[in-house]
């Protein structure tokens, strides 16, 4: 597994002078190619308190390790990114642990401003300005400030903000396919805010309590997995696994006007993976976690079907052409242009979402352009289970020997797949029977019989 | 002698102070050669002193041994040596003649000189002193970047560097780095001194740095709170400015974070109660902690806030709200009598107040939402026109009690009266009749061998097969057998005792196949084990070895008695004396064998001439129905053999007496409680092993096996089954292996249930997921024999004694009566109330507002009308305590006619 290190460069501290909140920025990505400090917006944000406290909840989740928690200190913090598409700012930030991804949507109704300019870039947060967002009150009015510009006059000590984190390759995998993974979920429940303040008020205490939810009405009862034993989670139930991972929930709660949870289809007992939206006032909040609390979301597996076709990359570079910092991604629109079918259109995406370039957001059920401001090359050549397959395949290991059958030569000894089912005999499948995605050889078997099916025999 | 040599041989010596004075005097060629060396000579010291320990300790075995009574406690002790103190001293050597900064850093956190010293001298030269004595000759500016560095490597307060990082930052006093985990490594050292050159920068960071809070969680209030009362005697002596320690702690709030994370500085803060002009400036400050710190936080700046003049509209109307929003009733009543006063005191603030007012409506707590009815209504007249419409529209958020006064007041729309609802009791389900026992096996094919989790009625098949099938076509037999244990199960015959079924069956099965047919050989490993299964289980070797069965203390008579019959059965084989049919082998799913079908097989076996095997014999008296069965015993009286007689005296008579059981709750020696049942046996029926189950008493201590084939021995005799179910609880109780199942066995069959059925019964209940044991309560409600009283009772004590929670037992027993088992229920909650409503000056027990909601609620749907005294007393008190309210909601309706 490859680490790196990032380094953040800020012209100075985001900090908040007065009601101004100045946001730094270091690296991204415009239209026209990659910035050191872009500057996007400078306007007014109408609803001031519950975007303070939604921007302290990303800070949050950015600082926090769920899983494991270490007390004092030598936790790595990576700074939220910022998207803007023209009319909108995104925030996202990621947990040190890898398995809470939060994103604050400002919509156009909260911002009243002008836009300098769109794309993606990492925004500094730091102690002080934490604590003066903890002291925007309600009618306080908020002026903010994403960009170089707006430092400028704040920047009077000229001092340079230079930090270092590491950048596991697990983190940066996990924060980039937790996009494609969300845009498998579909909406299971809509409570109204009373509903949901007793919904989530009601959860058990205890942080590492796992849950499933049914909605049942209007409102959304939650169950134990004990429970669940004795009728498996039907139809619509969804897993909420590490109650604790939702704390960031609750200081919004005042503001929120609708609570929204999405999930995936459930099958069986296996857990699965959730995401909670808190409709505020012009923006939206919204946490996605992980299967179980002590797993992220890279290994998930859930894309590697997609990428292991070989005209994606192909076509994930000409869709990644068209993309232009839209705020929705049209499919539709995307295949005509690219000359592509749209089943191959969200195949690129998928390699798109995997590379950190493409967003999802649930409640517009679509795709958004956002490029995260990591060192790119590094980004696209994660997926280490899909790099695997390939050496496999170009080492000739591969043997396909049915339709539907393969045997895959390896080291630990002859692997035989079953490529209907997507079934191995090696420990990895024994494991996780598929609740991780496929393994490597029954990837490599389905790179190598696309490969035998396109050679006429 | 070279300088390498004189190093060597100081740090051989052990003499630390002479070792820095020659690294002192060393010049640059020498410690390059010194820094050379030395990195090779630590594998040969580390070496060396392994040797000398492991010789230390095989000398410290000796000297045990020889008087192992004065070592019993302790181990003997050894003057210290020189090297014991290796790696200290190399690691000083180190530090003086390394040049580079960086090498010095790492040299100086090397592991393996670092764990050494912990694990043998207790980190005499640990002691930074002699450390920093060496280093302070070098230049200053090197001593400022080594501390420097030092300082950034510390990972927190267990890192073995910590100690020389801070003693070279308190030496060269260079202004510490920005570095979290530094700042909670100096806080646990110990509390800060006046004349801690570290003081002056790291107690500001105190409130910044993340983990202090929870280092110093566990600081007490004072006097034995080290920096509790440390701090505050800085400030009484002015070496640490008030001011700064107020703010940090009031930004510290701001940050957030958990209870403990923020107790230590929530201390601080009570200590220092800040004084209203300090309040006054942090005014906004406690404003916008409000919504969100941990409650005793929130409520001191409450405090604080309220003796300040009256805030801005604005901010006091968003300091009210966000206080009413939060769950805690206690910060609400405190916002609401804020508002009071803040109404009285200035009366145009009444309207911005209005939403915050009607925000208490919303609450979860009755008393907050009185108060604020009754503020709404007190205030009336300071309320514009759209401030009252805001009220009056709010009105519907009021339980109708509350609604109606202020309904009148500002003319909104009364509460609708809880209608309540019209309960439709859903049909109990008709008990069914008992299915008939699965039809026995024609030939051997079907005699697959047995999984463990076969259940009990397999076993009962597999045995009635072998007896009747052996005897038809033995040899048939033990072709459909062979291919099934040949070779298979024989780890049994390496056990003294077979306490499982499975164990006696696989053992017959092996007779069978084993007796006379010998594996083809041919000479491998399994030749040998054969004849020793040939040998252990040929008549010869057996009988007089051992008999393989348990004792009734450890396993209890109901498992015994199963085991007899199994081992009766591989004795009568041996023997060639099986009768050709076994008696007990039920005719009802539930165990239950029909009296005629006794009679029948008794029948045979006399034909037979066969004396049937004793152990079949009880089993199959204990396994009929209750009662006398006069034509069957006029049927048996004609048999001639012994069996016979015995079963045709015990059908004429009333049927097998029931013992009396009593559960009595003691306590461990530790204190846990614990229910003891004890059985009085009945009267003797004169067949010995029926005797046994009746009048064994219940052993705590069932080692083997599985309960769920108990209910299936004595089908017709429920309470002896639950006695035995529920004897071995007092060990488990908190983790029982009763489940749901075994109950629900139980209850299917007939008989008395009694206080140990009721146990558990009981103990169903309170579990997390209830809905098992309601499917039980129901199911038995629907056959009407729930024991009601007992229930209750049993209920009364688990929650008295055992800690059991009273709210789940509320909920389990509302759903029973939603689901039509409401008669039961009401009979239940009646019990349950009149035993743990408190007596006078008893503090009420946590659950019972739900408790008393659930039988009010039940008491509407079942109609009763008999009042209790204990509701009677609190409904009659002056208590507004949520049960007290249910309480009264209860008695209204037990008191209606």
């Amino acid at each position: 597994m490859t680490n790196t290190v990032q380094a953040y460069s800020y012209a100075s501290p985001s900090r908040m002078t007065g009601d101004r909140l100045g946001l730094s920025t270091s690296g991204g990505r415009t239209p026209s190619g990659p910035a050191t400090r872009p500057r996007f917006f400078s306007g007014l944000v109408t609803q001031a308190a519950p975007a303070a406290a939604a921007l302290l909840g990303l800070a949050d989740v950015a600082m926090a390790r769920y899983h494991r928690p270490r007390a004092g200190g030598g936790v790595w913090s990576r700074d939220p990114v910022v998207t803007c598409d023209g009319d909108r700012l995104r925030m996202e930030s990621f947990s040190a642990c890898g398995g809470v991804y939060a994103r604050l949507d400002l919509l156009g109704g909260a911002l009243d401003g002008e836009v300098f300019d769109r794309g993606t870039t990492n925004v500094d947060v730091n102690r002080p300005l934490r604590e003066a967002l903890a002291r925007v009150g309600g009618r306080d009015p908020l002026h903010l400030g994403v960009g170089a510009e707006e430092m400028a006059v704040t920047t009077l000590d000229g001092a340079v903000v230079e930090k270092k984190v590491p950048l596991p390759s697990r983190w940066l995998r996990g924060f980039a396919e937790v996009q494609v993974i969300a845009s498998g979920f579909d909406l299971r429940a809509e409570l109204d805010a009373a509903r949901a303040v007793r919904f989530l008020r009601g959860l058990p205490r205890k942080a590492s309590a796992n849950l499933w939810t049914l909605p049942q009405g209007r409102e959304l009862r939650a169950f134990s997995p004990a429970e669940s034993a004795s009728g498996s989670p039907t139809a619509g139930a969804v897993c909420l696994s590490g109650v604790g991972r939702l704390v960031t929930l609750h200081p919004l709660l005042r503001f929120a006007t609708a609570l929204r949870v999405y999930g995936p289809p459930v099958s069986g007992h296996d857990v699965a993976p959730s995401a909670w939206e808190l409709e505020l006032p012009g923006m939206r909040y919204t946490l996605v976690l992980s299967p179980e609390t002590w797993r992220g979301f890279s290994g998930e597996g859930a894309v590697l079907d997609d990428l292991s076709g070989d005209d994606v990359a192909a076509d994930a570079d000409v869709v990644g052409m068209l993309l232009n910092f839209e705020p929705a991604v049209e499919v539709g629109l995307l295949a005509e242009r690219a000359g592509l079918s749209p089943a191959r259109v969200r195949a690129a995406l998928t390699q798109l979402g995997t590379a950190g370039r493409v967003g999802y957001d649930l409640a517009e059920a679509g795709h958004f352009h956002r490029e995260l401001p990591y060192d790119r090359e590094h980004v696209e050549t994660l997926n280490p289970r899909l790099a695997s397959a390939r050496a496999l395949v170009e080492s000739g290991a591969v043997r396909v020997t049915g339709p539907d059958t393969a045997e895959v030569t390896t080291p630990g000894g002859l692997r035989e797949v079953r490529l209907g089912d997507g079934s191995c005999t090696c420990e990895w499948w024994f494991d996780h029977r598929g609740s991780r995605g496929p393994c490597k050889h029954v990837l490599a078997a389905r790179i190598a019989a696309r490969v035998t099916e396109a050679v006429p025999r | 002698m070279t300088a390498w040599d004189d190093v060597r041989g100081l740090i051989d010596r052990g003499d630390a102070d002479l070792l820095v004075e020659a690294l002192v005097a060393l010049g640059d060629g020498e410690r390059k050669e010194v820094a050379a060396r030395l990195r090779g000579h630590i594998g040969v010291l580390a070496e060396r002193a392994e040797a000398k320990r492991a010789r230390r300790w095989e000398e410290s075995l000796r000297i045990m041994k020889r008087e192992p009574e004065r070592w019993n406690f302790s181990s003997p002790r050894f003057p210290h040596e020189p090297w014991e103190d290796w790696a200290e001293l190399t690691r000083l050597a180190g530090a003086g003649a390394l040049s580079a900064v960086t090498d010095v850093v790492s040299w100086v956190n090397r592991r393996d000189l670092l764990t050494w010293g912990e694990s043998s001298s207790r980190g005499r030269y640990g002691d930074p002193v002699l450390m920093v004595r060496l280093l302070s000759r070098r230049p200053s500016a090197w001593q400022a970047e080594l501390a420097g560095r030092l300082a950034r490597r510390v990972r927190g307060p267990r890192d073995a560097g910590t100690a020389l990082a801070l003693a070279m930052l308190r030496h060269t006093g260079v202004t510490p780095p920005e570095h979290d985990p530094l700042v909670v490594a100096w806080v646990s050292e110990g509390a800060a001194k006046a004349s801690d050159p570290l003081a002056r920068v790291l107690l500001p960071r105190l409130f910044e740095a993340e983990g202090v809070g929870r280092a110093l969680q566990h600081e007490r209030a004072l006097p034995d709170s080290p920096w509790l009362s440390g701090i505050m005697t800085m400030i009484r002596r002015g070496t640490v400015d008030r001011a700064m320690v107020v703010d940090g702690c009031v930004r510290r709030f701001l940050r957030g974070g958990d209870a403990q994370e923020l107790r230590f500085f929530s201390r601080l803060h009570e200590l220092l109660d800040p004084t209203d002009a300090e309040a006054e400036t942090h005014r906004r400050d406690y404003l916008r902690m409000l919504p969100n710190t941990p409650a005793l936080i929130a409520e001191s700046a409450v405090a604080r806030l309220r003796r300040l003049p009256v805030p801005e509209p604005d901010d006091l109307a968003e300091a009210l709200e966000s206080l009413l929003f939060r769950p805690e009733a206690k910060l609400a009543k405190a916002a609401l009598s804020w508002l009071d006063k803040a109404v009285r005191e200035r009366p145009g603030l009444a309207d911005a107040l209005v939403p915050a007012l009607v925000l208490a409506f919303r609450h979860e707590s009755y008393e907050v939402k009185s108060r604020a009815a009754r503020l709404a209504v007190k205030h009336r007249a300071r309320l514009g026109p759209d401030a009252a419409g805001q009220v009056g529209a709010a009105v519907g958020d009021l339980p109708s009690a509350l609604g109606a006064p202020v309904a009148e007041a500002f003319g909104g729309e009364p509460p609708a009266e809880e209608s309540a609802e019209v309960f439709v009791p859903p049909p109990l389900r008709e008990p069914a009749s008992p299915e008939p026992f699965p039809p026995l096996y024609e030939s051997g094919r079907q005699m697959a061998p047995l999984a463990p989790t076969g259940g009990w009625r397999e076993t009962e098949r597999w045995l009635e097969g072998f007896v009747r099938l052996v005897r038809a076509d033995r040899e048939a037999l033990r072709a459909s057998l062979a291919p099934g244990y040949r070779g298979a199960h024989l780890a049994i015959f390496a056990l003294e005792m077979w306490a499982r079924e499975e164990e006696w069956i696989a053992g017959i099965a092996q007779e069978l196949i084993g007796a006379d047919d010998a594996p083809e050989g041919d000479g491998t490993a399994t030749d040998a084990v054969w004849a020793l299964v040939r040998a252990s289980t040929t008549g010869v070797s057996f009988p007089g070895r051992r008999a393989r069965l348990p004792r009734v203390q450890d396993i209890g008579p109901l498992h015994l008695l199963r085991l007899r019959r199994c081992a009766e059965i591989l004795h009568a084989f041996r023997e060639d004396r099986l009768p050709p049919v076994l008696l007990a082998t039920p005719t009802l799913a539930t165990g239950a064998l029909d009296p005629e079908v006794l009679v029948e097989r008794l029948e045979l076996c006399q034909a037979a001439g066969v004396e049937p095997l004793p152990a079949d014999l009880a089993q199959a008296l204990l396994r009929l129905p209750r009662g006398s069965h006069p034509p069957a015993a006029d049927r048996a009286g004609r048999l001639t053999s012994a069996a016979g007689r015995t079963a045709a005296r015990l059908l004429a008579s009333d049927g097998l007496p029931d013992p009396a059981a009593v559960v009595r709750w003691t306590r461990w020696h530790n204190g846990t409680p614990r229910p003891m049942i004890e059985s009085l046996p009945p009267a003797p029926t004169g067949v010995e092993l029926v005797d046994e189950v009746l009048g064994a008493p219940p052993t705590p201590h069932h080692v083997h096996g599985d309960m769920s084939p108990w209910p299936g021995v004595l089908p017709s005799h429920r309470e002896v089954v639950a006695v035995h179910m529920a004897a071995p609880q007092g060990t488990h109780w908190r983790h029982p292996i009763v489940t749901a199942e075994h109950v629900a066995a139980l209850a299917a069959g007939d008989g008395p249930m009694g206080p140990a059925s009721a146990l558990l019964l009981a103990r169903l209940l309170p579990e997390g997921d209830s809905a098992p044991g309601v499917a039980v309560l129901l199911s038995m409600a629907g056959r009407g024999d729930l024991p009601v009283t007992g229930l209750g009772e049993q209920l009364a004590l688990l929650a008295r004694h055992s800690g059991a929670k009273v709210a789940p037992i509320a909920t389990a027993l509302r759903d029973a009566a939603a689901g039509g088992a409401h008669a039961a229920a009401w009979r239940v909650l009646a019990a349950l109330l009149a035993a743990l409503l408190p007596a006078q000056g008893e503090r009420p027990r946590a659950g019972l507002a739900e408790l008393t909601e659930a039988a009010a609620t039940v008491a509407e749907w079942t109609g009763a009308h008999t009042p209790i005294p204990a509701v009677t007393r609190i409904a009659a008190g002056t208590s507004t305590a949520a049960y007290a309210r249910a309480c009264r909601r209860l008695h209204d309706h037990l008191a209606r006619p």
